[in-house]
Formats: C-alpha cells, sequence, structure tokens
C-alpha cells in the first residue's frame, strides 16, 4: 500500500510539472498581456519605459520555458552562471514554487499566496478558498447526503407513481440552470417578500455582530446560492444512483437473497448498494476540484468573492502568476481526488487490493 | 462642496492623455533617469529653483480663476426655468425626451428654507468592482477615481462646461507667468489630513517625487506629471510650479494626487513599491487624508463605508468649507447588472449607472418607480466603425465613405438604440466649442451612392459571383517585386462580445451584402480585441471613445505618431492634422514657437491663423477627419441612471452626473 502510495504521489509530481508547464505555455499564447491590461485601463498615452519596466518586473520578454523555470525554480535555469551559482551558492532571493513563492498578482497588487487566501493579512480580510469551500463544500457534502436515501427510496419505489413523479422532478431540476433559479430566487425572496438577503457573505452591520451571530449571519446568506449549488448536483447523483441500482437489482445474486427472505430494505442497503458504491467513489473524485474551483456565474450574481470569480477576473486581467497559482491548486486538488477515488475503491470493493 | 472636484480630477487623469510634449518627439524621448536627496532612482532632473523674490523680479504673474464650483453651481441652478413641484417629478415615468427633461429639472434642487437638507442622511452609491488600491498614487480604475474623489484633494478640477479652474475649497490663489513657464499657487492654511497634520505645500512636492520614481508601479498617473520640470515649496502655503514648455495644456498635468509627507517619508523609503511593506498594507485599510471624507471601514469584494470627516469642514471650531450632504457614504460593490438592479429596486441602493437594455425593461417596470426613477443625458463618448487606412479595401477615402453610405443609421439609433442615442458628426460633440462652425451633414443610407462610390473607386464584380473585386498590385517591401491580382471585397469586422455591439455591427453586415460585399462579424473578448486593435491586425473594427477635458487629448487618436505610440489603431495619417494637434498645444503667447509649426506644416494651406485661438484648430481638425472619413461615425452615447426619489442635485455633464465639479457633491437628500 506504501509504495503504491509513494508510487501515486511520485507520478502526481510529474503530472504536476507537466500540467503547469503546458498551462503557462498556453496562458502566454493569449492575446495580451498585464502591459496591454495597464493602457487598456487608461486613455493616457503610457510611456515605453514604463511599460517595459512593467514587463521586465514580471519577466514578460522572456521565451515561455524561462518564464516557467523563473515560476518554478525562482531563476533562470537556461542561463549556466545563474544555474550553476544556484546550484552551489543557493537562491539569493528565494521566488518560486520550489520555495513556496507562488509570486506577486500583478492585478491584485499582492502575493498570489494572499490573493487566493492561503494568507490573510487583512483586518475585515476574507479568504477566496475559504468562501469557496464554504458554499462548495456545504454543497457537495449535501448533495451525497440527500441523494444516497432518494435514490434508494426511488429504486425501492420504482414504477410506482411517486417514483415517477420524483423522477421527473429531478429531471425537471436537472435541466433548470443555475443561473435561471438563482435570478427567480433573488427575485421572489430577495425582492419581492424580502425575506432573504439579495447578495453578500455578510450583513451591513456584520463587524458589530458577536461572533455566533456572524456564523448564524454568513449562515443565512449562503442559503439562496448553496441551493442554487446544489440542486443540479443533487439531481444528477440521485439519478446516477437509481441508474446503477436498477442494474444491481437485477443481478442473480439479488434475486437469491429475496428467494432466502431476506428483507427489501437489507437487501437494498447491504447487497445492492454496497456494489453501486463503485462508480459512486468515482464521481466523488471527479467532483472533488470543484470544491475549490467555485462558479463564475453564481459567485457573480450572488457577489460571493470566491474562486471562480478571481480565476474570471486573472484571466482578463491576463495576471500570469495568479493564473499559475490557481491552475495549480486546480491541478492538485484534481489529483488528489483521483488518488481519494483509488483509495476508496479499495475501501468499497474487498477484491481491489494495492498491496 | 467639493467631493467630485477631485472626480474631476480623476477622470482629467484617465481621460487627458499628456500633451507637453509633441507625440512625434515623445516617442523618441527616452526619459533619463537620476539619483536623488535618498539615493532613489527618480525621473527628476536635478533643478536649481529659484528663490521667491527672484522669481517675482523676473516673472509677470497674470491671475488665474479660482472657483468655488458649488455657488458656480447653485447660481446657475437657480438662473433655470422653477420646476415641476417635486411631488409631480417624483410620480413621473420616464418614457420620452419630454418627461426626461422633467425628470432632470424637476429633481435638480439646491437646498432651501423650505427643502432643507439632511445632514444625517446616508448614501449607498454602487461601485462595479472592488478597489485594488486605496492608495490615490496607485488610481488605475474607475472604481479607485470614483473613492479617491471622495476621500483626496485635488487643486484643479472644471465644472459641467468643462472649464478648467483652481479650486477654491484648496487653493487661495493661482498665477500663471506671462511666458506660460510657472504657476505660482497659494494654499489655503485650513485644512488637515485625517491625523490632524496640516495640509502643506511640502505635501504636493513629496508626491510628485514619489510619483516620479520610475520603481513606483504607476505609469497612468505618471503619464503627464512627467512633464513637469520641477515643483518648489517655498513655505507651508506657497509653491510654484515649473514646466517644460509654454504650454496650453500645462494645467492638466498638474492635477496629480496628493499623499501625506509626514506619513510616507517614513514608510516609502523601506517600500518604494509602496504596496509590500505591512504599514502600507495598514495604510491601505485605513489612509490617512485631506478630502472631505475617510475609510471607516471596508469588507474587500463588499463594502467601502466613508465617514464625513470634521477636519474638512471645520478648522480649530469654525466652519471653513461647506459642510459634505451625507454623514455616511457606502459603496456597495456589485459586479452582477441583474443583482445590482434588484439591490436598487430593494432600496439596498441609492444610484446606479444601468445598461441601456436594462433601462427599456427592468427599470420601466411598476416595482423600479415604488422607490426610484431614472433619467438620462448623452456623454460625450462616440462609437464608430474604425478602418485600417492602410489596408486595403480602406485605403481609398471612397471606399470609407461607401461604408458610411451604406450603413443603416436610422436602424442603429430609432431601431437598436432606442432613440436613446444621438447622431455622431466627429471627435466633438455638437454643444463643444470645438465642433466646426461650417455645416456638417450627417450620413443617412443611401445604397446608390454606396455603389457608385465603390465603383469609382474601381469596385466591380468582374467575375458574376456576387461580390465586388478589384485589381491590386502589391509590392513585397524586402524584394521589391510586385504581385497583380484580383481581390475579393470581403474582410471581417471585429467587436467585443456584447449582444448589442454584435447587432450593431450585423446591421452593416446586411447592408454590405446589397452591394456585393462580404463582412464577417468577429465578436472578441475585449483584451484579445484591443491587442488586435494596437498591433493594428484588423480590416475594421466597433469602438468608442470619450472626449477628453482639453481637446488636445484626442492626439492620441489621429496623429501620425500616434499610429505606433498611442491609440491611432486605423493607422489615419494627415499632415495637417499633425501639425494642427501642435499648433494648438502652444499658448497663444509663444508666437515664435507657433509660427515654426505654422511654416512646417504649412497649416496656410487648410485655412487657419497662425494665431487663431484653440477653438478654431480643433474645429478645423475635427473638419478635416471628418472630410478624410477614417471612421464612420455612428453616435453619442447616453448616461443611463437609475437613483432613488430621496436623491436631490442630480445634473448631467458631458462626463455624467459625477465626473466634473460640483458633480456628487450637489446631490442631497431633504429633511422628510
Amino acid at each position: 500500500m506504501l509504495q503504491y502510495l509513494v508510487r501515486r504521489i511520485l507520478i502526481a509530481f510529474l503530472t504536476l510539472l507537466i500540467v503547469t508547464m503546458l498551462g503557462y505555455l498556453l496562458i502566454k499564447n493569449i492575446p495580451g498581456d498585464p502591459g496591454s491590461v495597464e493602457t487598456e485601463n487608461t486613455s493616457k498615452r503610457l510611456k515605453k519605459e514604463d511599460l517595459e519596466r512593467i514587463r521586465k518586473q514580471y519577466n514578460l520578454d522572456d521565451p515561455w520555458y524561462v518564464g516557467y523555470s523563473k515560476w518554478l525554480l525562482g531563476f533562470d535555469v537556461f542561463e549556466w552562471d545563474k544555474l550553476k551559482s544556484a546550484i552551489t551558492e543557493g537562491v539569493d532571493r528565494p521566488g518560486g514554487l520550489i520555495h513556496g513563492n507562488l509570486g506577486q498578482s500583478i492585478s491584485e497588487k499582492r502575493s498570489v499566496s494572499e490573493s487566493i487566501g492561503f494568507v490573510v493579512k487583512d483586518k475585515d480580510g476574507s479568504s477566496r478558498i475559504w468562501n469557496t469551500l464554504l458554499l462548495s463544500g456545504t454543497s457537495l457534502f449535501l448533495a451525497y447526503i440527500l441523494s444516497v436515501p432518494l435514490g434508494l427510496y426511488t429504486t425501492a419505489t420504482s414504477g410506482t407513481k411517486r417514483e415517477r413523479f420524483l423522477s421527473t422532478s429531478l429531471y425537471m431540476l436537472y435541466s433548470l440552470p443555475a443561473f435561471v433559479a438563482a435570478i427567480l430566487l433573488q427575485s421572489w425572496f430577495s425582492v419581492t417578500y424580502k425575506i432573504m438577503p439579495l447578495a453578500n457573505m455578510r450583513s451591513d452591520n456584520y463587524l458589530a455582530m458577536t461572533p455566533w451571530e456572524q456564523v448564524v449571519d454568513v449562515a443565512w446568506h449562503m442559503i439562496l446560492p448553496v441551493f442554487c449549488y446544489t440542486y443540479g448536483a443533487l439531481a444528477y447523483e440521485t439519478r446516477f444512483i437509481k441508474a446503477n441500482m436498477s442494474e444491481v437489482v437485477r443481478q442473480d445474486y439479488i434475486r437469491t437473497a429475496r428467494a432466502k427472505g431476506v428483507s427489501e430494505t437489507m437487501i437494498l442497503w447491504k447487497h445492492a448498494f454496497r456494489n453501486t458504491l463503485i462508480p459512486f467513489v468515482t464521481l466523488i473524485g471527479l467532483t472533488f476540484p470543484t470544491l475549490l474551483s467555485g462558479s463564475v456565474i453564481l459567485e457573480q450574481i450572488f457577489n460571493w468573492p470566491g474562486m471562480g470569480q478571481l480565476l474570471y477576473n486573472a484571466f482578463t486581467a491576463r495576471d500570469y502568476p495568479l493564473i499559475m497559482g490557481l491552475l495549480l491548486v486546480f491541478s492538485v486538488m484534481t489529483l488528489l481526488g483521483q488518488l481519494l477515488a483509488d483509495l476508496l475503491y479499495a475501501w468499497v470493493d474487498p477484491r481491489i487490493s494495492y498491496s | 462642496m467639493s467631493l467630485n472636484r477631485l472626480l474631476a480630477l480623476a477622470w482629467l487623469l484617465v481621460l487627458s492623455s499628456s500633451a507637453v510634449l509633441p507625440a512625434a518627439e515623445k516617442a523618441d524621448t527616452k526619459a533619463k533617469e537620476f539619483i536623488d536627496v535618498d539615493g532613489l532612482k527618480t525621473l527628476i532632473e536635478p533643478f536649481k529653483a529659484p528663490t521667491l523674490a527672484e522669481l517675482d523680479k523676473e516673472k509677470k504673474w497674470l491671475p488665474k480663476p479660482v472657483v468655488d464650483a458649488e455657488e458656480r453651481f447653485k447660481k446657475m441652478v437657480e438662473s433655470l426655468p422653477q420646476p415641476i413641484p417635486l411631488q409631480e417629478a417624483r410620480a413621473l415615468r420616464n418614457t420620452d425626451a419630454k418627461t426626461n427633461e422633467e425628470i432632470i429639472r424637476g429633481f435638480l434642487r439646491v437646498p432651501d428654507d423650505k427643502l432643507r437638507a439632511n445632514y444625517d442622511a446616508v448614501i449607498n452609491r454602487h461601485m462595479r468592482g472592488d478597489v485594488k488600491s486605496t492608495n490615490p498614487i496607485m488610481q488605475n480604475t474607475v472604481q479607485e477615481f470614483d473613492l479617491v474623489a471622495m476621500i483626496g484633494v485635488a487643486l484643479f478640477s472644471f465644472d459641467w462646461t468643462l472649464d478648467p479652474f483652481a479650486d477654491a475649497l484648496y487653493v487661495k490663489k493661482w498665477e500663471s507667468s506671462e511666458d506660460g513657464l510657472c504657476e505660482k499657487l497659494v494654499l489655503r492654511d485650513d485644512l488637515t489630513w485625517s491625523d490632524g497634520k496640516p495640509f502643506t505645500a511640502h505635501d504636493i512636492v513629496y508626491s510628485f517625487r514619489i510619483i516620479l520614481c520610475p520603481e513606483v508601479p504607476v505609469p497612468a498617473v505618471r503619464s503627464g506629471v512627467d512633464e513637469i520640470r520641477w515643483i518648489e515649496a517655498y513655505d507651508d502655503q506657497t509653491l510654484v510650479i515649473f514646466h517644460k514648455q509654454s504650454l496650453a495644456t500645462n494645467i492638466w498635468n498638474c492635477n496629480f494626487p496628493i499623499i501625506p509627507k509626514h506619513i510616507y517619508e517614513k514608510t516609502w523609503p523601506k517600500d518604494i513599491s509602496l504596496i509590500k511593506s505591512q504599514a502600507h498594507r495598514d495604510l491601505e485599510q485605513r489612509p490617512v487624508v485631506a478630502g472631505a471624507y475617510e475609510i471607516e471601514r471596508r469588507i474587500p469584494r463588499q463594502e467601502i463605508v466613508l465617514k464625513r470627516r470634521k477636519g474638512y469642514y471645520e478648522h480649530n471650531g469654525k466652519q471653513v468649507r461647506p459642510k459634505p450632504y451625507f454623514a455616511e457614504v457606502r459603496f456597495r460593490i456589485m459586479e452582477d447588472p441583474n443583482t445590482t438592479m434588484f439591490a436598487l429596486k430593494r432600496g439596498d441602493l441609492d444610484e446606479y449607472e444601468m445598461s441601456v437594455t436594462q433601462w427599456d425593461s427592468t427599470a420601466a417596470e411598476d416595482d423600479f418607480y415604488k422607490l426610484n426613477t431614472k433619467a438620462r443625458d448623452v456623454e460625450w463618448t462616440y462609437f464608430y466603425f474604425g478602418w485600417n487606412n492602410v489596408r486595403e479595401p480602406f485605403t481609398d477615402r471612397r471606399v470609407r465613405e461607401a461604408m458610411a453610405y451604406a450603413y443603416p443609421h436610422d436602424v442603429l439609433l430609432n431601431g437598436l438604440n432606442k432613440k436613446l442615442t444621438e447622431p455622431c458628426l466627429g471627435q466633438f460633440h455638437p454643444k463643444s466649442p470645438y465642433f466646426p462652425k461650417v455645416p456638417l451633414v450627417q450620413y443617412k443610407q443611401n445604397l446608390r451612392k454606396a455603389a457608385a462610390l465603390l465603383k469609382a473607386a474601381g469596385w466591380i464584380d468582374s467575375d458574376g459571383d456576387n461580390i465586388l473585386d478589384k485589381e491590386i498590385t502589391v509590392t513585397d517591401k524586402k524584394t521589391g517585386a510586385s504581385k497583380t491580382f484580383r481581390k475579393s471585397f470581403d474582410f471581417t469586422m471585429l467587436c467585443s462580445n456584447d449582444p448589442l455591439r454584435i447587432a450593431t455591427c450585423s446591421l452593416m453586415k446586411n447592408s454590405l451584402e446589397k452591394l456585393g460585399i462580404r463582412c464577417t462579424v468577429q465578436p472578441l473578448e475585449q483584451t484579445v480585441l484591443f491587442t488586435r486593435e494596437m498591433e493594428h491586425d484588423f480590416d475594421a473594427y466597433f469602438g468608442g471613445w470619450g472626449s477628453g477635458s482639453d481637446p488636445d487629448t484626442s492626439d492620441n487618436i489621429w496623429t501620425t505618431a500616434a499610429i505606433n505610440d498611442g491609440r491611432n489603431f486605423v493607422s489615419y495619417s494627415n499632415k495637417f492634422v499633425d501639425g494642427l494637434y501642435k499648433l494648438g498645444k502652444f499658448d497663444p503667447t509663444s508666437r515664435e514657437a507657433r509660427q515654426k509649426v505654422y511654416d512646417e506644416y504649412k497649416l496656410s494651406e487648410v485655412g487657419i491663423a497662425v494665431d487663431a485661438p484653440r477653438n478654431d484648430i480643433y474645429a478645423k481638425i475635427h473638419e478635416l477627419i471628418y472630410l478624410d472619413q477614417p471612421t464612420t461615425f455612428l453616435y453619442y452615447r447616453s448616461a443611463y441612471f437609475g437613483f432613488s426619489k430621496e436623491l436631490l442635485g442630480y445634473h448631467f455633464s458631458p462626463r455624467g452626473p459625477y465626473h466634473y465639479s460640483p458633480g456628487f457633491s450637489s446631490i442631497w437628500k431633504a429633511i422628510p
């Protein structure tokens, strides 16, 4: 098992290296750069030397492989002298991912770690990554916790009116785009009836609240966005479980269990569902990265300062260091998700062993 | 009140391109770097300023206007015809031009004995995105300008007619030397920073020094300020600004943001970037300011709350400036247009600049009018089709004019734009003093004329494929070899990824099909579009441009030098236009310099006198560009504002209701 883990982690590092390298290459080839965005933002005629200074400061004139080596290692690995001195004397000012330094965000005017929210320095500051986790984590938890009983229920009641009603409702929910639902919910609950907050994470008087009131306040603001985040996934996962269960319950060993007089609940829970868990675990692995990627549209609508908004703004600003930082986070999450899924396979399926 | 003199500063900085050196010289001139007294890099060349006595002896000083913009505004309002009663104005629905006028006039009021200002009122303003910095020197986006306008100080401003002046709230006296090379300012001594320290001339000198340190990442703010030769503070209140040249545009370079010397002289040498040290990070949260408001609290990406500052309007217990109308200003940060409109409807916002689509849909519904009303007015921002003047088929003026005749202007103005915009006849608005006195005719769709112009330019359907074509000869610049072939009239029109803009371009595409021209509309992400424009990598594009506070700002668009060093994306080149821009920069007193430019560019050929006033020079530029049709001018956009029925004093300038003096400072709420 340990050997397997070590091998997977080594492959993960290699994958990360390739993904970030390709990512850097692609980003550098998108038309426009931070200098052109700076020019675009003002109607003034910017001095060429000022633009050159920006380009130099952020290594914009470097070929992509040099820029990538600086992002990764903190120095230009293709310059022999620098490489030699880096090996023999170390790097003067530790930079680069290898030293835990994700660089300085161009558009946010602070470090990438701070922009993403690994580090919170400002008073009243909030962390983008935490804000997104709050929504997506709650949403994923709710989707999984509700989809299992709903999936089992629809399997158990298959062919009945109740099951058809539930399945049709889930189909309808699945086909309703989240942003449409968000606008409708805002219109009804926040504008017409004024019983829910319209947007934002906190109320105006948040800072004057006690810690407990602050928790309740944030939870109150989470209701509409979490609902919009969740219902699509809930519908999909419920249908997923139902579809898999429908296959499993037709297997011979289920028929045998029934013939032996095992109760229907026990058959569904103990015999059938256990076998459905394998594809379900794959699904968990695939959805793991969405924990941090956020949703550009929902975060925009609910004014929720999360990772989706940050990624969108980083792209429009051609903020290379920030895009790379985010790419790294999402890649790590994807790889972790895959690893988690593989480990869970062994847990849910005794036939699988990594030893 | 004066906050929006600061907005004026903001927009000066954004929209007034620096103008001191002629463009061609700018392109060739790389600023030298020097070392200042603290051993830091600077773009300020060492200079020994004469004493004030020497200056007074040497120069003849001419008085310049120091204006209380709010007083001027009050007089303007009082001179207007009586408005309809407020209750009636509040009940009106904005459905046409007449009701729009009635609403604007109905809400345009100044406090009096009957309708008194509620000084405890709070206003919730909309902000489209969070600010990256609260430091006035770091400002670069509209949001940052809006914030700095509330918390900062600007010595110069302009009113709703774009007339520039020194702001009487901060300046006691302003004089210019007769030779146009120096400005002498005497500041008022009754303004303090939010930490209680006095605001002095030394703060201005120190801010100038920081801005001109090349390692401070503020290229936009630095542009223009770097044309100032030197600033000398002779005492706490008196300072002289030395210019490099005597130019009519010098005033705009003097209007830079000011930060407190006593704070930054301790922190800046340790962190030149102004963003990395903890001291600067703390200042970002609670900056020391001299403006009417200070930051009370800031929740990133949600809100910035400002509170009225007593040290601004009171000095030693005595009121010295008008008290700002609002006790608290809350900027609510909202990016999504639907959510923002909902917030306005709920009463969470008091004002919001909406889109034309919202104006006609959600802002026309009953629930909008419960708490709000809306008003619009034309801004001096025009939209156009830009043709690549050095790429076939648009090198020929006749082809460009054919495009103007081909476009269904009426369908755009009355259909797509719902009669809410004004037709555009060139870069200056007809109400601008720079608009030519000669009559210019608005192009109307006339496909016959368009076809005739194309035929005259050699574009015919020679092969019967229903697409016009023409024999073109291309010469390879490297080898000198020529190649002749028949080129089809087939081009791509770029535009940003906005439904209204795509529709505007599609109208052109549909019209051109009738003429045998194939046009492909290609929507692009904004930065990709801008990059293509900067690289002149296009046949045609749809774009917009806002007139600056000074007409010289447009030299960045139309001069030959701006092709490679500015925003002359269409590569338009006319030596008379180049010469006129150079002539217009010079102060009328600079006769020698004017004569030199006049002779060099043979400007007598375009019928302009060497001593012509600036208005005439820019009107001639407008006329020449109109005749050349390097772009097809389409329309001036409007500013569409929804605002709470409680808000009074809304007035529109060519820059909208905020970006002039007094702007936001004229807005107030009455005691119920």
